[in-house]
């Protein structure tokens, strides 16, 4: 018999306890380790459901909430709830953690013993003349090696074929074909800027080109019939509620519309008046924006929308802000955050060159610091400037003019009127004149910006100022009658003032001095608009008036829609485009625009 | 085997110690979305690792090779390696989590070889260098002690069981596979896949992705029997290494005495490294018929390596979607598209949206991602058309050995193969002369390939010591 290896080196006293107490102990030990990962598997598996963003219950009692907003009771309850759940939550991810240890241990002493009793049971084969171990043959074992290899690399190929083929990516692999794919379907390039001129024949955002409800065409019609359809060229449904105007460039007019649930973006055919596409806010991360408490008078969408002739420009009471191209494809969407408004976020946008403003006035004092002013670069939206603004929340939409030799970029909120260079974002000038609530637009005519503080003045300044010109710019100040929610129009040398209650006024833009007054019996929220020497005012049952642009009052004529409107109007080429309650109206001489 | 094992308690102690003071990655959760006037707290990065630290580690990584080569090849002690693993799994990996690694290091260096905005840290490239350094004179003294993956590997392997041959062959290009497909995802700047697929890590720091941590303990489990599965099978520094020490100036020897041809170590070798004496002279028909499969192999090396090359081309349109900007622009496509939007919690969402790119600036650079991935693709199947024709090749070589020997290129310097040698043991004075016979040894001959020259493919077993 040949000796073993244990006869060669023998073994202690001490090796021998050691390998009598490894086999219980490794028996222990692994059932302990199996039992702990077991354990932990199993409150793995638990772990998603107790996710608190997953959670049913807390999940129902916020839609309660949505429901009820102001339920303070409710609130109290989802905030125990929200406890809970997330200290159930981390109390199943301290568990895991322990397990972990726990595993560690047991499988370290599993390992250490379990090799203790392979070592010790292992049979050691004594050294044999290797005669009678058999003498090794050349090449033995190399086909099935070589099969293998090949064969390995064979799977993992076709492994490498599947992956290709199961996913693949649509952006393209070559210049050519990603120029194709930017050209689109139609193969049409996106159009570069378009030039001033273009800008100014279209109605690209809220008031028109010059933010002043001025039309550039003088041929509009005088008189339409809702329900008998006369003067109407066309007449679509709104998929979506809003207070936000029409836009118009070329042959699109874009409208914004939005609940709770969805806001989007709706384009229509200006000829037929057909809905081309309608385009929803892209899902947030983290899925869905918190949703702000707002009066039914605002909404979501009050803000017009804007264009550049390239893209179309959306803000929600949300704060979600996109960018969506003419063929209705989302070009980039940001959050801006759901900002504190009592009324609901209401200013418009508007876009200067090849950058978007965005007004963005907050909180509900000056002192707040909350108040912002974006511009992003209409393209990417890309950050171009942000200034802080020393305000509190407005609802008016920032206007640029042309003035003292340079652009400025006007905007307005209690209670500061404040200029800024539009490409840097610099502070220009500004004026401490404003009040609470502030929503009418400025108009500038004779050097003079004509700034409106709602029930407390109209306000001329001199826009050629630096610096805080509160006491130096002021032209004149008027106090008789002043709008809080229609802007001013002005054909230069008059200024036209529209009262809620339906007082029509007209003041004298170099002196500040009333000419008439004229009581409507309406109640208006819509801007007037100014055509050639016609001002159009719609009032919020639908009914227009049409008055002579002049140094007296002088009614032309009167029409009447048959729905209510609050959104301005917008006109382009002799139609006039006007959001009532529930559709779209295209207004014009049929001859002329027949779809 | 495990001899060394069960003498660790005192070290144990250490690990659990030591283990307990490492740091626990706080789970990631959202703030509460319900709004209750409560302040999210400011985010708070980790401290970075003092440059004194990062030196430290390299110092003690350079020590820890030298002692490694010391103990393997001089000392020729399992037990000292069983220590010096204990100390390195402890160090490097439950200290450190793993991180830096030598095996990581392959995607800087691959990144900044490719891309010259990035700047490689020095302590990175000493942890790639390092080792391999080390294994162009003494073998892979890295993998016997140093590396905590191998360590924990080799520490937990109770009972080894030995894999067929064949097997072990096609395996083996797995790491050559998975060093290709790094180098490609790094130097692309698309992911450091060989950190992300790593499966140690995550048990290292007890915390990590669900998937890889069941990975890692299924190769724990898998290595209680089979010897190093990660090492062996997936590591691409190991693939490194294996080509390193194939031409080490020093290397492991189961006996600097005579070997008396008695196949103990082949038994105590549980990673099938053991090369067995071929002096058998080769058939002149057989000689001729591998000549001929050797010619014909060669004359298809150009085939296979270009259809390996076709078919990581097509791969590389899928791999391409790893990379941030084509998974960005993609997303930009969905969103620009009427397809159904996709979920938008996803990290990628995230980045998208504060990446605060348009299409026209995203998708031109993901079409120049798209075309390094094509290139990238047909190298990255090349080189693996390579590595599989080349051991194809190796298999027509015929080597003359007279002893028992460990392949220098797979050997891991584990130090199990000495104590099972009589000759070793008679060496020490463990055992008499006189209980081992001496073997019916034939005459060594001198190294002869049969075809072509001696062989340093990578991969390719049977090469004798010089």
């Amino acid at each position: 018999m040949n000796p073993t290896r244990a006869s060669v080196v023998p073994s202690s006293p001490r090796h021998r306890v050691l390998a009598d107490l490894a086999l219980p102990v490794a028996v222990i030990s692994g059932f302990f380790t199996v039992c702990v990962g077991v354990l932990l598997l199993i409150n793995h598996g638990r772990v998603p459901s107790q996710d608190p963003l997953k959670s049913s219950v807390l999940l129902a009692a916020k839609e309660r909430l949505h429901a009820d907003p102001r339920n303070e009771a409710l609130k109290q309850e989802i905030r125990a709830l929200d406890l809970q759940v997330r200290t159930q939550f981390f109390r199943h991810l301290d568990g895991n953690s322990w397990g972990a240890w726990m595993l560690l241990a047991g499988g370290v002493l599993f390992v250490v013993s379990a090799g203790k009793v392979f070592a010790d049971r292992e049979k050691r084969p004594f050294p044999e003349p290797a005669a009678a171990l058999g003498i090794p043959v050349p090449f033995a074992g190399a086909a099935a090696a070589r099969w293998a290899v090949a064969g390995t690399a064979t799977i993992l190929g076709f492994v490498l074929l599947l992956v290709a083929l199961a996913s693949r990516t649509p952006v393209p692999e070559s210049p050519a074909a990603l120029e194709r794919l930017l050209a689109g379907p139609g193969g049409e390039i996106a159009p570069a800027l378009p030039s001033r001129e273009e800008f100014l024949r279209n109605w690209p955002h809220f008031r028109g080109p010059t933010s002043d409800g001025v039309c550039a065409t003088t041929n509009l019609p005088s008189t339409w019939n809702g329900e008998t359809g006369e003067g109407v060229l066309w007449k679509s449904p709104v998929p979506a509620p809003g207070f936000n105007s029409p836009v118009v460039w070329g042959d699109r007019v874009f409208l914004s519309g939005g609940t709770e649930a969805v806001r989007e973006v709706f384009c229509f055919d200006a000829g037929s008046g057909a809905l081309l596409w309608r385009r929803p806010v892209p899902t947030p991360p983290g899925g869905s924006v918190r949703k702000p408490e707002i009066p039914e008078g605002t909404g979501y969408a009050a803000s017009t929308v804007a264009t550049d002739g390239r893209r179309v420009y959306a803000i929600f009471a949300t704060g979600e802000l996109m960018a969506v191209d003419y063929s209705g494809r989302i070009v980039w969407s940001k959050e801006l955050g759901v900002p504190e408004n009592l009324y609901g976020h209401a200013s418009s946008l508007i876009t200067w060159q090849d950058t978007l403003v965005v007004q963005f006035d907050q909180g509900h004092t000056p002192e707040d610091g909350k108040s912002r002013l974006f511009a992003f670069a209409s393209d990417t939206g890309r950050p171009v400037w942000e200034q802080k603004r020393p305000v509190g929340p407005s609802w008016v939409t920032p206007v640029v003019i042309e003035a003292a030799g340079r652009t400025q970029l006007i905007t307005l909120a209690e209670p500061w009127v404040i200029a800024y260079d539009p490409a840097q974002g610099s502070e220009l000038w500004r004026a401490q004149c404003l009040g609470a609530d502030v929503a009418p637009l400025p108009v500038f005519a004779k050097g003079l910006l004509v700034v409106l503080s709602p029930n407390k003045h109209v306000v001329a300044l001199r826009a050629d100022g630096q610096g805080d010109v509160t006491e130096t710019h002021r032209a004149w100040r008027y106090r008789d009658y002043v709008p809080d929610i229609a802007s001013p129009v002005t054909n230069g040398e008059l200024l036209f003032l529209l009262t809620t209650d339906g007082t029509l006024v007209c003041v004298d833009v170099e002196k500040g001095t009333g000419l008439w007054e004229q009581a409507l019996e309406m109640e208006f929220n819509a801007s007037p608009v100014l055509a050639g020497d016609r001002l159009y005012l719609i009032s919020t049952e639908g009914k227009a008036v049409l008055v002579a642009a002049e140094r007296a009052f002088r009614e032309l004529g009167r029409a009447e829609l048959g729905e209510g409107v609050w959104a301005s109007p917008a006109c382009l080429d002799g139609r006039l485009f006007i959001r009532a309650k529930d559709h779209l109206y295209c207004l014009g001489a049929p001859s002329d625009h027949a779809p | 085997m495990a001899a060394g094992c069960h003498r660790v308690g005192g070290w144990l102690a250490l690990l659990l110690w030591l283990v307990l003071f490492t740091a626990q990655a706080e789970p990631r959760f959202p703030p509460p979305d319900f709004q209750s006037g409560y302040e999210i707290p400011p985010l708070e990065h980790p401290a970075v690792r003092a440059l004194w630290q990062q030196y430290l580690d390299v110092g003690l990584l350079i020590a820890a090779l030298g002692l490694a080569s010391y103990l393997v090849l001089k000392r020729r002690s399992r037990k000292a390696v069983v220590g010096l693993s204990l100390f390195s799994l402890v160090y490097f990996g439950f200290y450190r989590e793993g991180c830096i690694c030598a095996i990581g290091s392959i995607q800087n260096v691959a990144l900044a070889l490719f891309d010259a905005s990035y700047q490689l840290p020095l302590i990175t490239l000493l942890f790639f260098v390092a080792p391999l350094v080390t294994a162009l004179f003494f073998g892979r003294s890295f993998c016997a002690a140093v590396c905590p993956h191998g360590a924990l590997q080799d520490l937990v392997l109770v009972k080894p069981v030995s894999l067929p041959r064949w097997l072990e062959q096609g395996l083996g290009i797995l790491p050559f596979v998975y060093l290709g497909a790094g180098v490609l995802f790094a130097a692309t700047g698309s992911a450091f896949v060989i950190c992300r697929l790593d499966p140690f890590v995550p048990l290292f720091r007890l915390s990590g992705s669900y998937t890889m941590m069941l990975v890692g303990i299924a190769l724990v489990l898998v290595g209680l029997f089979i010897g190093r599965p990660y090492c062996r099978f997936f590591c691409p520094y190991g693939a490194l290494l294996r080509m390193a020490s194939s031409v080490s100036r020093w290397f492991v020897r189961v006996t600097p005495d005579t070997c008396t041809q008695c196949r103990l170590c082949e038994n105590a070798c549980p990673y099938g490294v053991i090369r067995v004496p071929t002096t058998t002279p080769v058939p002149p028909a057989e000689r001729g018929h591998e000549r001929r499969r050797f010619l014909r192999l060669g004359l298809a090396l150009p085939l296979i390596v270009g259809l390996a090359a076709w078919v990581g081309v097509q791969f590389g349109g899928a791999a391409s979607r790893l990379n941030p900007k084509v998974s960005l622009a993609e997303l930009q496509l969905v969103q620009q598209s009427d397809l159904p939007r996709t979920n938008l919690t996803t990290v990628e969402a995230l980045a998208l949206s504060r990446a605060n790119q348009s299409a026209t600036t995203l998708l031109p650079e993901a079409v120049g991602v798209r075309r390094d991935f094509r290139l990238g693709g047909a190298l990255f199947g090349g080189w693996v058309g390579l590595v599989v024709g080349l051991r194809l090749l190796g298999f027509s070589f015929w080597r003359r050995q007279t002893d028992y020997e460990p392949d220098r290129g797979g050997c891991f310097g584990c130090a199990r193969c000495f104590r099972s040698c009589p000759q070793e043991l008679v060496r020490l004075g463990l055992a008499s002369a006189v209980q081992f016979p001496p073997a019916n040894i034939p005459s060594p001959g001198p190294a002869r390939p049969l075809a072509g020259a001696g062989s340093t493919l990578p991969g390719t077993s049977g090469g004798s010591p010089p």
